[in-house]
């Protein structure tokens, strides 16, 4: 059997050992006085700081997110939407016609901006995650 | 389309609302006050919401929206800091807030604690997470969780013996 390493108590406190491993630290402690000591000083611990924190436990009131259809519908509405406008402004302001490629440049580089913005990846979070514990 | 939709939000919210409690204790123990608490995990399930369709369904659900709690708690913190903030209380979370001045002994000697073992024992106190939670959410593997928290865990007795 390998030895008992300090780490392993407390994994074995909090019920995260393989069963092989949780027997064997188990017939440690039965067989060792001064790893009981640790392991129920490290016990005693672990439960005073679970009371302690349990108290803070709180249902938070709030909304889950309702994703609908103008994902997909919204977004085809947006588009022909934006088509009659341009068209629309084309026929009222001739002169529009020489920026009317750019208008539409701009207007596909801001939407995709915004998409990029609005819709956080799993790997942004990810990203996110990593900053914090460097 | 929608049905896949409806799914998705489905599956999402029965992952997601039986971990609220927990979730509610975890933002807590880094923002200090109900009130942020509870902003920070309303954002949090809006960031996991959108984002869940590229979650891996493989990996644990806990750890990964607790790794967003986190950072929407960090993000929030920030900008109290940017900005003096009134936090508004109601009555129910003033009661709330008398009841939980033994856990703020904790956060203050938790607050004494390196980042590292501070994160990792918020994650397992107030968020109740496994050790699988723990990788997941500080992505380190599980035996890095497994020495890292029993670190913490001498170090935190170590400041409450000095106490």
């Amino acid at each position: 059997m390998l030895p008992i390493d300090p780490a392993e108590l407390s994994a074995y406190l909090d019920g995260e050992l393989t069963p092989q491993r949780l027997e064997e630290v188990r017939d440690a402690l039965a067989r060792d006085q001064v790893l009981r000591q640790t392991f129920d000083q490290l016990a005693s611990n672990d439960s005073a700081w679970k009371a302690q924190a349990k108290t803070v436990m709180f249902q938070p009131r709030v909304q889950f997110a309702r994703r609908t259809s103008f994902d997909w519908y919204g977004k085809a509405a947006i588009i022909v939407l934006g088509l009659l406008l341009l068209r629309l402004a084309l026929k009222t302001f001739p002169p529009l016609y020489a920026v009317g490629f750019e208008i539409i440049l701009l207007a596909a580089v801001i939407g995709w901006g915004l998409q990029r913005i609005m819709h956080a990846t799993d790997s942004d979070c990810g990203r996110y995650a990593r900053i914090q514990t460097s | 389309m929608s049905h896949t939709h409806d799914a998705g939000h489905c599956d999402f919210q029965k992952r997601a609302e039986p971990l609220l409690s927990q979730a509610g204790g975890y933002a807590f123990s880094i923002v200090g006050n109900h009130t942020d608490a509870e902003d920070a995990v309303q954002e949090s399930l809006l960031k996991a919401y959108r984002a869940f369709d590229g979650y891996d369904r493989c990996r644990p659900f806990k750890g990964w929206w607790f790794a967003i709690i986190r950072n929407c708690c960090l993000d929030l913190l920030q900008q109290r800091r940017s900005r003096h903030r009134t936090v508004l209380v109601d009555e129910a979370h003033q009661v709330a807030v008398r009841t939980a001045q033994s856990a703020e002994t904790l956060r203050e000697a938790l607050a004494q604690l390196t980042p590292l073992l501070r994160e990792i024992l918020e994650l397992r106190y107030f968020g109740g997470c496994s050790y699988q939670d723990m990788a997941e959410s500080l992505e380190i593997p599980v035996g890095t969780v497994m020495s890292r928290l029993h670190a913490a865990r001498q170090a935190l007795s170590t400041i409450y013996r000095k106490e």
